[in-house]
């Protein structure tokens, strides 16, 4: 009898470039396991929706090897598109057609559509089958694209930046119906955001981009626990030691603030041992730990040139 | 193709056909109403004329407006492209559906000039080669025009090559009357499919046929859509 073996990963990127005339996207690594959701977090114009088109086939990488649903891409999209759900900013449902209209679209197209699900979500997204598009608010907008993937239970989904320019109250409500999807351990999300609080709210991996490239990829708690703020205070003629995982360090006469993304018991007794006092340990927010990612990686790639030079 | 991608092709046509069939409907009015123009011998027949060729004109725009440059330009493309389908799939619906809608409502005009000359006793039908090469050459624009839309997915080019082959109408006209081999018979008694005539209509069929093997050797080459 042949054993099937389950694909560990439901994206799968090796060594994936791009190059455009002004932008390229260099050696991405990325994994996301089936089952978790991942938050794919970088500032405008990191590389993103770059990386996301790539995913969706849309856009087909110079060098690397992309699996999606154990589907090679670009050779297998339309395979692995079956079961995905794709949502972005950018994707724009027909103005003069009506929400029901667009459910009988996709109904027409995927066996898998569940009307039951689709009437729930409508309930719960509060949105009304019979208006047209052109009379939605963005958020409505959102929630309508969002009932359109939920509702055929895709096995993946890609969302990229779904809930940019939304409001508090919509996003906690599309925030809670992508929680319920996960209720089924074989379905995965993929998110992508510049928004750290969302991704803080749901993810499990975090993978940090800018400019490009990957900077950081863990799990969500690997992040918070090892990130944080020490404020010091330096006895005299004590120099502040770079000590590792050291990201950032200010110096303002005997105090001094200190970044580090190595943070354990060892770390404080180091100081100590050097007559540092150690006055506070402040743990740090994703959005804190993603800024000072950024800088740090800014930087090092500046000192890198400026090596090079 | 599997009967997935055909299904989906079709939806996709179908979803053009939804959104696109009452303009096609008050263009399919307009077509009948220049035939009838062309049938009257006044002055209408000249209204019915620039009618008919209006209509070719603007059906052919509105088509690829419609169906192509505004799923770039409105963002449904994306949408389209979360379906299960490739590129080539996608080329294939559009071309699909444009080609078909243009051919008709060519095929409805072309074929009643025809008639309308034939049976006219105020047109001579020496004019039949004429019409024909004139109304091949439509087509060819509006293959021309699809093409510009489908591969540079740009609003800019596809207006630029629209104006230019609209502008080209009336220059090529000129040209065309202008061939002493088709001048000569254009106001006779009867049709004569000379050797100039033939190989000006062949050269035209084969324009159209080769700017859609064009289409698809370009987006089979496109790595990058979107």
């Amino acid at each position: 009898m042949t054993k099937i073996i389950k694909p560990r990963y439901a994206i799968d990127l090796k060594n994936v470039n791009k190059i455009f005339p002004h932008f390229s996207l260099t050696d991405i690594n990325l994994q996301l396991e089936i089952g978790n959701i991942m938050g794919f977090i970088g500032p405008n114009g990191a590389g993103k929706s770059t990386t996301i088109r790539i995913l969706m086939g849309l856009i087909q990488q110079d060098s690397g090897f992309v699996k999606v649903l154990n589907h090679q891409l670009p050779e297998r999209q339309v395979t692995a598109k079956w079961d995905i759900g794709y949502a972005s900013e950018d994707l724009r449902l027909y103005e003069n057609a009506t929400i029901a209209w667009h459910m009988d679209y996709i109904n027409s197209i995927y066996p898998s559509w569940d009307k039951g699900y689709a009437k729930i979500l409508l309930k719960r997204f509060d949105l009304l089958d019979n208006h047209p598009i052109k009379g939605l608010s963005h958020g409505q907008r959102v929630k309508a694209a969002l009932l359109l993937i939920l509702a055929r239970h895709p096995k993946l989904l890609i969302l990229d930046e779904p809930t940019t320019g939304l409001d508090p109250v919509a996003r906690h409500e599309i925030l809670n119906e992508l929680m319920d999807v996960l209720l089924d351990c074989d379905r995965s999300i993929f998110y992508s955001s510049h928004n750290t609080q969302d991704i803080e709210q749901i993810s499990d991996d975090i993978t940090f981009i800018d400019k490009g490239r990957i900077i950081a990829a863990k799990d969500k708690e690997s992040f918070i626990d090892s990130w944080r703020r020490i404020r010091l205070t330096l006895n005299n003629s004590v120099k502040l030691p770079q000590l590792p995982g050291t990201v950032e360090q200010r110096v303002y006469g005997h105090q001094a603030i200190v970044t580090t993304k190595q943070y354990n018991d060892n770390l404080a007794k180091k100081y100590k041992a050097m007559g540092i006092t150690i006055n506070e340990v402040k743990n740090m927010s994703l959005e804190e730990i993603f800024v000072s990612e950024v800088q740090a990686s800014r930087l090092k790639n500046r000192n890198v040139k400026g090596e090079l030079k | 193709m599997s009967n997935n991608q055909v299904n989906i092709i079709q939806s996709i046509i179908k979803k053009d056909w939804h959104f696109n069939k009452n303009n096609i409907y008050i263009f399919a009015l307009l077509a009948l109403f220049s035939i009838y123009l062309l049938t009257i011998e006044s002055k209408l027949f000249y209204v019915g004329l620039v009618l008919l060729l209006s209509v070719l004109i603007l059906i052919g725009a509105l088509l690829v407006t419609t169906t192509v440059v505004n799923e770039y330009k409105k963002k449904t493309l994306v949408f389209i492209m979360s379906l299960p389908i490739t590129i080539m799939d996608y080329t294939q619906a559009k071309l699909t559906f444009n080609l078909v809608v243009y051919c008709l409502i060519w095929l409805l005009l072309t074929s009643s000039t025809v008639i309308v000359i034939y049976f006219s006793n105020h047109l001579p039908n020496g004019l039949i080669p004429y019409a024909l090469i004139i109304m091949l050459e439509l087509m060819v624009a509006f293959i021309l025009i699809l093409a510009t839309a489908l591969i540079t997915e740009s609003e800019i080019w596809t207006i630029v090559i629209m104006t230019i082959t609209n502008i080209s109408v009336s220059l090529f006209m000129f040209l065309i009357a202008s061939i002493n081999d088709i001048a000569k018979f254009m106001e006779g008694p009867i049709a004569v499919w000379n050797s100039m005539a033939i190989q000006i209509i062949i050269l035209e069929i084969i324009s159209a046929i080769l700017i859609v093997a064009l289409i698809f050797i370009f987006q089979v080459r496109k790595k990058d859509f979107i």
